[in-house]
């Protein structure tokens, strides 16, 4: 355990000295992200105008929800991305070979070795967003950031989890770049609480593409109004992916005939 | 042959090809075509809104007709050169192109042209069957169709010149997907793609009529959807010619001035 921490370590380690050359790219996203917060409070102001709550959520609820939403893209984008958009490439050239040679996991390394470190301010004003957003509702305290803290844990996990199934699939679809668009068109949704939508779309966010426990629960566990039942439904999907999505890499290295020499 | 018997043989050579290639890619087009499915889903935050009611004018029924019209009209005005250019200049890609007797640009141009071809037909299914189970009221009068129609193709010549300039800009920078990125923020909740223009306050919507951005989405929708009609048509299109003329004149400027620079990588 403490050798796959260090080798993490130096894996980001890595990253951030690759990242640090292009200063440039830390200012644009810092840019970028205060014009992507900007426009999606701009249309919050403009539902806000026309109504008192959305899906029973009130402005500042709604703008911490927005900050999870930004962090999880933002986790999304450093972590996820740069590691998992390689895989079809990985099957495709036969480099999954050599990862496979290494004595480590194999699932560790493809998920860990990049990060692309120069998204970090869109991490840092996430929370400074959920931060203020608690500050206001008179939500800031220990308790709520123990349960956020819990709830995003176990979001991140979902996220991967689908995340890595969803790549899994390149070893019999090759082609599958463009998959992660799918998922992120569908993630659009968790900009606003899913109260907000109709039923039957509730339904496709919680069950189908889980949606709900990335941004709806942990901005419920950041305003107080968070159920046991959802709180445990969270943990409970999380751990059922987070299997499936390993017995899916299972299957899939079992029928894996290498494509190199 | 007289040159123009020779430029059309050309263009429908060029077309012919780009739309056989494009057809390959339907599976990808059909996943670029649901990663734009954003105005679907403000769609049905909006309609959730409006299920106790109205809001600002607008029912149940009309975001549904409104952000299904904007859904094909950001599809039909879908650009992606930036990505290209960017590529091109920077790995020395454009080298070969720029051997041939035909401007790159009309190869972008006929690119974007034949995906469209085999895009829309793609879309229009679900637009329409859509619209039809909302129970959306379409105006279908020689205005609103003309409109529409003018309207659409101006916001993409809008969209693909501003991407254009900003692929130029590669030939002095390599932060070009960053810059587009900002301007596609701005611009997605600017042009109306996910609250209606109507909703915003009064100050916000006049100092946009002097910006490009209303008119890459939200003119459009509500000239078919007919709200926009009359004086009010023809000032539209015309400020949007305006902004054309701008953003060809400058995309071609840029392209001019950034050749001159452009010492060729990996020729």
């Amino acid at each position: 355990m403490r050798r796959y921490l260090r080798l993490w370590r130096i894996f980001l380690a890595h990253s951030l000295i690759q990242d640090l050359e292009y200063r440039w790219n830390w200012w644009m996203n810092a840019f970028h992200t205060l014009l992507s917060l900007g426009s999606s409070a701009l249309v919050l102001l403009v539902v806000f105008t026309q109504r008192d709550a959305i899906g029973g959520w009130s402005f500042d609820q709604a703008l911490t929800l927005l900050g999870v939403y930004l962090l999880i893209e933002g986790i999304t984008v450093v972590f996820l991305v740069p590691n998992l958009n390689r895989v079809p490439q990985y099957v495709r050239r036969g480099e999954l070979d050599y990862l496979l040679l290494k004595p480590i996991a194999a699932r560790f390394i493809v998920s860990t070795r990049y990060a692309s470190v120069w998204w970090v301010p869109q991490l840092g004003l996430a929370l400074a967003v959920i931060a203020w957003g608690m500050a206001r509702q008179g939500t800031a305290t220990l308790a709520h950031a123990a349960a956020l803290a819990v709830m995003l844990a176990a979001a991140i996990a979902i996220l991967y989890a689908v995340w890595f199934a969803l790549t899994t699939t390149a070893f019999w679809f090759v082609k599958v770049d463009n998959v992660s668009e799918l998922f992120t068109a569908f993630f659009a949704a968790g900009r606003f609480p899913i109260g907000a939508y109709p039923g039957w779309v509730r339904a496709l966010l919680t069950f189908v593409v889980p949606v709900a426990f990335l941004t709806t629960v942990p901005a419920e566990a950041a305003a107080g109004t968070l159920t046991w039942g959802w709180a445990l439904g969270a943990l409970a999907a999380a751990a059922l992916l987070l299997t499936l999505s390993q017995v899916l890499w299972r299957h899939a290295l079992a029928s894996y005939t290498s494509a190199s020499s | 042959m007289s040159s123009r018997a020779w430029a059309w043989r050309k263009a429908r050579a060029l077309f012919a090809h780009a739309f056989a290639n494009m057809t390959e890619y339907r599976a990808e087009i059909a996943i670029w075509m649901i990663s734009g499915s954003l105005p679907l889903v403000m769609m049905a935050m909006w309609i959730g809104l409006a299920a106790d009611g109205p809001v600002g004018g607008y029912a149940a029924a009309d975001f549904a007709a409104y952000f299904l019209v904007v859904f094909l009209v950001r599809q039909a005005t879908a650009v992606w050169v930036v990505w290209e250019l960017d590529r091109e200049i920077r790995l020395g890609d454009l080298s070969p192109k720029l051997l041939r007797p035909i401007d790159p640009l009309w190869g972008h141009v006929v690119d974007n042209l034949a995906e469209k071809a085999v895009r829309l037909p793609l879309v229009l299914l679900p637009v329409v069957g859509g619209m039809w189970w909302a129970g959306a009221r379409v105006p279908f009068t020689v205005e609103s169709l003309a409109g529409f129609a003018l309207l659409v193709a101006g916001a993409w010549v809008i969209r693909f010149f501003q991407e254009y300039a900003t692929g130029s800009l590669t030939f002095w920078t390599d932060q070009t997907a960053g810059l587009e990125r900002v301007w596609f923020t701005v611009s997605v909740v600017l042009s109306g793609a996910l609250a209606p223009l109507d909703l915003f306050p009064a100050t916000v919507r006049s100092a946009l009529a002097f910006t490009p951005f209303p008119y890459l989405v939200d003119a459009p929708v509500q000239a078919l959807l007919g709200r926009l009609t009359g004086v009010e048509l023809a000032t539209a299109l015309a400020v949007q010619a305006a902004w054309g003329a701008a953003f060809v004149i400058g995309a071609r400027w840029l392209w001019s001035r950034g050749l001159r620079r452009y010492g060729a990588v990996g020729a």
